[in-house]
């Protein structure tokens, strides 16, 4: 490891810099896979982006912010990850959806080969994954897509740029998830946190378009297994209730799915969180278990990693699903 | 054993002999005063320690001077010339204490007579280091085989009585390091070789590219090296080259040396030169 290396629009290196940067990467919908670096140095060497070797940290400058009276720039630019997803997985022509079959390295590479002019190389062996019959969500964008079919068999996506003799070659590719695991009443190498948060809703009250008494409405109820329904299972002292109001519903049905989207975010819930030594070698797609008092087991996914190097320290943040 | 010396050497080269009246005495400094930061979590009982560290270092001197007042004046105005070359270029000055030095500028200065009849003229300075470490340079030259397996460490400190090396095998050279941690260290390779590969207690310095006749490789580990110069070739016209991207990423380039005993092997059809920056927070107790 040489530490921040900077290359040249050719991705030949450069050389190594001492920088404070931070990166931030992940799947959770909030996360901007870019990352942000305030300097002087970089100016003075034409470089076009930044990789830790063996990492997914780097990316191209694709943004600067100077001001007058003084020589600190602000770089900005998507990480390896944030790139993959200003692409989307689309259906092929005259489909409705795009499935796909096959070791998972060979799908990757296929959906990978026409993004970005082919930044991306997946290598040629067998991931010891075969897919069978995914279809991906219409019009999701490329990394998101490829983390969700490889999350549903207990994988997840792999980049990382390395040095090679040709230039700096940036890889994806599927690796089985790492599994940690705690439970909440034991001493673990990953201090875990369990929250069991009943304090939420179960019964949501749906305002869609109209007025007054016209006003569209809709009931939404949770169950004991957590589904959402029209059928009330919670009375009493249990029954807990919110108002929506989705006044630009389209249809009642629209209420219906945006209402439940709503409920399950203010319902009770179990999470977790876990701090993470900075040698832990965890990356997003890895999986966090967490055995609850009762025996009540939750499995959630990685879904961001803030990495940040201040004053020369660096130190690693991760969340998982729920926690971000 | 050489003459201690205390300097004051600017970035253009002007030196001010620090211990003789003529130039500018020094009468008091506190070279050998330092501290660690600490980051801590607090915890029950005391504290868990994270990491240490410091911050850049201020050295307060005070500077007398004596003479007539016609040289007195020419030798401030040469002093004031060239510390504020130093600040005005940002390139730093060097004070040299024995066989150490450290990086400063003189950020702050005060001038006033002293004495009966002001028979000193009295500057007071701040030293302001932005690299808050002293620096001893250990060299170490690895002639090629060819011409014989001596090698040496003293051509720049001949008085230097404790790094030694010498053969280890028809491939290798020992150097002992007298030091407490790792060091940055500066590589040259001069050519003709095909390519740089010399190993150094375990890992491998490999950079694939040829360095011809007349050319050398500098490869060089120190934190403020600008980032094109951590690995270049000079041609015998001096012409200066990066070949950074030319290392084998299999290998650490750039890790620092560690201390103790280190061996040295390569094909010694070529030679090399080792130097070493041993890192110290205080000037060296020792007698030099």
């Amino acid at each position: 490891m040489e530490g921040i290396i900077i290359f040249d629009e050719n991705q030949r290196e450069i050389g190594t810099l001492d920088l404070d940067i931070d990166v931030e990467v992940g799947t959770a919908d909030n996360v901007p896979n870019d990352f942000e670096i305030t300097t002087n140095e970089i100016g003075k060497y034409n470089a076009a982006g930044f990789y830790i070797d063996g990492t997914e940290y780097g990316g191209f400058f694709e943004y600067t912010k100077n001001v007058t009276d003084s020589d600190i720039t602000v770089f900005r630019g998507f990480t390896w990850r944030g790139l993959m997803t200003k692409s989307l997985i689309l259906p092929p022509s005259g489909e409705d959806y795009k499935v796909v079959s096959g070791d998972a390295n060979a799908i990757i590479a296929d959906i990978l080969s026409n993004v970005l002019g082919g930044l991306f190389t997946v290598p040629n062996t067998s991931s010891g994954l075969t897919i069978t019959s995914y279809q991906f969500p219409l019009y999701i964008d490329t990394m998101n897509g490829l983390e969700r079919m490889l999350e549903k068999y207990g994988y997840r996506l792999s980049i990382h740029a390395d040095k090679t003799a040709s230039g700096i070659v940036i890889t994806a590719e599927a690796v089985e998830a790492v599994q940690i695991s705690g439970t909440y009443n034991n001493d673990s190498d990953v201090p875990m946190t369990f929250v069991n948060d009943q304090m939420g809703i179960n019964h949501l009250l749906c305002a869609g378009s109209g007025e007054l008494q016209e006003r569209m409405k809709v009931d939404l109820y949770l169950d004991e297994n957590g589904e959402v329904s029209q059928t009330q299972t919670f009375f009493g002292f249990d029954e807990r209730t919110a108002f929506y109001d989705y006044g630009s519903a389209e249809s009642e049905d629209d209420l219906i799915d945006n209402g439940s989207k709503r409920l399950l975010e203010l319902a009770s819930h179990l999470s977790l969180s876990i701090d993470v030594p900075d040698e832990a070698d965890l990356d997003i797609g890895d999986i966090v278990q967490g055995t609850f008092p009762g025996g009540i087991v939750v499995k959630l996914p990685i879904v961001r990693k803030i990495y940040k190097i201040t004053k020369g320290i660096p130190s690693t943040q991760i969340k998982i699903k729920g926690d971000s | 054993m050489n003459e201690f010396k205390v300097t004051y050497t600017s970035s253009n080269g002007k030196v001010f002999n620090l211990l003789i009246f003529d130039d500018l005495k020094l009468e008091k400094a506190d070279f050998h005063s330092y501290k660690w930061g600490k980051n801590v979590s607090a915890r029950q009982f005391g504290d868990k320690l994270n990491y240490f560290t410091k911050s850049a270092q201020t050295y307060k001197c005070t500077l007398l001077l004596n003479g007539s007042p016609a040289n007195r004046r020419a030798k401030l105005e040469a002093f004031t010339q060239a510390t504020e070359y130093d600040i005005t270029h940002m390139t730093p000055g060097r004070i040299t204490w024995g066989l150490d030095y450290i990086e400063c500028y003189l950020t702050d200065s005060d001038t006033k007579p002293r004495g009966d009849g002001a028979a000193y003229t009295e500057r007071t300075v701040t030293a302001y280091c932005p690299y808050p470490f002293w620096i001893e340079e250990v060299h170490t030259l690895i002639q090629p085989s060819t011409q014989g397996i001596r090698t040496t460490d003293k051509k720049y400190n001949p008085s230097y009585p404790y790094p030694y090396s010498y053969p280890y095998a028809p491939n290798a050279v020992f150097i002992n390091v007298d030091h407490y941690t790792e060091s940055p260290f500066k590589l040259i390779v001069y050519g003709p070789c095909t390519d740089v590969n010399i190993n150094i207690s375990g890992n491998i310095y490999k950079v694939d590219h040829a360095v011809l006749a007349g050319q050398y490789m500098v490869i060089d580990s120190r934190p403020n090296t600008p980032a094109d110069r951590k690995c270049y070739i000079v041609s015998a016209s001096g012409i200066i080259t990066n070949v950074f991207d030319y290392r084998d990423p299999q290998y650490e380039l750039l890790k620092p040396i560690p201390m103790g005993d280190v061996v040295v092997t390569f094909e010694r059809t070529h030679a090399a030169e080792l130097t070493l920056y041993m890192e110290r927070s205080e000037p060296r107790w020792k007698e030099s």
